[in-house]
């Protein structure tokens, strides 16, 4: 069974095309860096994926159930979207945020017992325990990133669909942020994640799907699909793969 | 934590109804001409009287018309997502206050009917909604700050129209509309208060049985539409509530101000924000804060009443500066 699969998806906004039928399926778990450059249409393709945009053509399913055919609390079980703009200036605490995560599955004035228990793996597996009792807003961009990962792992869909997570972070931070990925598929899920860390992508994702102007024109392995030829294509900006004496592979570009 | 919360929601319940409780019992008693104790027990004319038909109606309107004021200024701030976001923000209020305005100059009558003022308010409240729902298709998204940039624009036109509407109409109807504008908690008939209670009760039961929802919805509409809320059609229920209740009230006492921004925004600070614990302590602190507001307007200068109107401005005003100031 796949865990998604999109069938010649389109979109436009208005009569400019963003989306020009996208195919591409994903059978196993893993980490999947949606690249490209500003404009190719990645936030789009995400947000189409999570059920935030209608009136696209093709299919998108997850498990083979056509995301139209779902509701929208059925969706947010499936796929858990953590989405580019920031969330600032809430007053809640880092485990509230977190339990915002638990709203598809449950629907009552309270949380449930199961909810707090999936707080308390949620906070677990994103190393957020010291973390719980702080104001979201009194905490560094990084850790609120990895708050609303935290979140995203509360609402136990099995994919994932990051936006720009790591935009504003240093490299430690996003380092943690591609453990956290790591572990999160080894735990079973997948998880798609629209990056312009380009180095990054290449090191630590299993496989790429570079974006231009709409057309998804590589997935593969980093080692495919990030090409130098291939990517100086799509961003015009000379590319290179360098290997160290470790034997560790870079790549660097500009 | 989650029976901490629940505790925390109980707590605030029990504290702030008693304290509502205690402000209705008390309140009728003080002020004006004070009432003798012996006559009140013995239920003798004229102060039982004054008490039962003028005092204790006065005080049980100035509870329902605070709750529902502060629930739906809570109710908004979430909404919005605007720390300052009450339904006079959005318009809501100056809309119902133009039907009101409508209803009081072109009846014939000397004084005008209270279901008559009502609907007119309701239709404006409506009609306001109806606007910002056209919006939101239009622009795709529910935008707090167009819907804002809106309610600047509404509360402009309609505040002209009162103005006109006022300069047209003679002066009996002209201060009609000057006294209702006032905003004041006048005593009512127990069947207005009847009527009044079954909008507002269950409506700000509604509102408080989804406290969990509005929490959520208050993180932003991207946020919320990622777990599971259909934040489109959410917000327009809010939003209906918040009219339904605002323009009932205004019909019945006129623009109140700062009250549904006051009462959440203290209660926020002393509570914290969940709107579980919060709404509840609102619905029932804000009802005491009226009370309470309504009894110092026709105490301080009595005879004299001051309308309530003013009493919760001039608290209120500073507080807004103050709330700006330390934002």
């Amino acid at each position: 069974m796949n865990i998604l699969h999109i069938d010649g998806l389109s979109y436009k906004y208005g009569s400019t095309p963003v989306l020009c039928s996208i195919t591409a399926t994903v059978d196993h778990p893993e980490v999947v860096a949606v690249i490209g450059p500003n404009g190719a249409g990645k936030s789009t393709l995400i947000n189409v994926i999570a059920g935030r945009l209608q009136g696209y053509e093709g299919t998108c399913c997850m498990h083979d159930l056509d995301i139209r055919k779902m509701s929208h609390q059925q969706l947010c079980q499936q796929a858990a979207h953590v989405p580019q703009q920031k969330i600032d200036e809430i007053p809640f605490t880092v485990e509230e945020v977190i339990l915002t995560g638990r709203t598809p599955h449950s629907s009552g004035l309270y949380e449930t017992d199961e909810d707090l228990a999936v707080l308390e793996a949620a906070l677990e597996v994103t190393r957020l325990g010291h973390f719980r009792k702080r104001r979201f807003s009194t905490l560094s961009g990084g850790e609120q990133q990895r708050v609303l990962v935290a979140a995203a792992v509360a609402q136990a869909a099995p994919i994932f669909l990051l936006d720009e997570p790591g935009a504003h972070l240093d490299p430690e931070n996003q380092t943690e942020l591609w453990d956290l990925l790591a572990r999160l598929r080894d735990q079973g899920r997948l998880i798609l994640i629209v990056t312009h860390h380009l180095h990054l992508a290449a090191r630590r994702s299993d496989r790429v799907w570079v974006l231009s102007e709409g057309r998804l024109v590589a997935d593969g392995p980093p080692s495919d699909a990030m090409r130098p030829e291939s990517l100086e294509a799509v961003f015009h900006v000379p590319f290179e793969w360098h290997r160290n004496e470790q034997g560790r592979v870079f790549l660097n570009y500009g | 934590m989650d029976d901490q919360l629940r505790k925390r929601a109980f707590w605030a319940l029990i504290i702030f109804g008693t304290i509502a409780l205690a402000t209705i019992a008390v309140c009728p008693l003080v002020g004006g001409s004070g009432l003798d104790f012996g006559k009140l027990i013995r239920q003798e004319q004229p102060d039982w009287n004054i008490f039962l038909q003028l005092r204790l109606p006065r005080a049980l309107l100035a509870l329902l018309a605070g709750g529902a004021l502060a629930v739906s200024g809570a109710l908004f701030q979430a909404l919005l997502r605007d720390a300052l976001a009450t339904p006079s923000t959005l318009g809501v209020s100056a809309a119902a206050s133009l039907g009101a305005v409508i209803a009081i100059t072109t009846t014939a009558d000397r004084e005008t009917s209270f279901p008559l003022v009502w609907l007119y308010a309701l239709v404006g409240a409506g009609a306001v909604i109806v606007v910002a729902a056209k919006l939101a298709r239009v622009k795709r998204r529910f935008s707090s700050f167009t819907l804002l940039l809106t309610g600047i624009a509404i509360n402009g036109i309609c505040s002209a129209v009162v103005l006109l509407l006022h300069s047209l109409a003679g002066i009996t109807k002209s201060f009609q509309i000057t006294h209702w504008l006032m905003g004041g908690i006048d005593a009512v008939e127990y069947s207005t208060l009847g009527l009044l209670a079954v909008v507002v009760v269950p409506v700000c039961f509604w509102i408080l049985v989804r406290a969990r929802t509005w929490n959520v919805l208050s993180y932003g509409d991207a946020w919320a539409a990622g777990r599971g809320l259909d934040t489109g059609s959410l917000s327009i229920q809010g939003f209906i509530a918040g009219a339904l209740l605002t323009g009932t009230l205004t019909a019945i006492t006129g623009p109140i101000a700062f009250v549904g921004l006051i009462v959440p925004h203290l209660l926020g600070r002393l509570i914290g924000p969940d709107l579980r614990v919060l709404l509840p302590a609102a619905l029932f602190g804000g009802g005491a804060f009226l009370v309470v507001c309504d009894t110092i307007s026709r105490s301080v200068l009595a005879p004299i009443e001051i309308p309530v109107g003013v009493t919760t401005a001039l608290l209120g005003g500073p507080f807004f500066v103050w709330l700006l100031w330390t934002r």
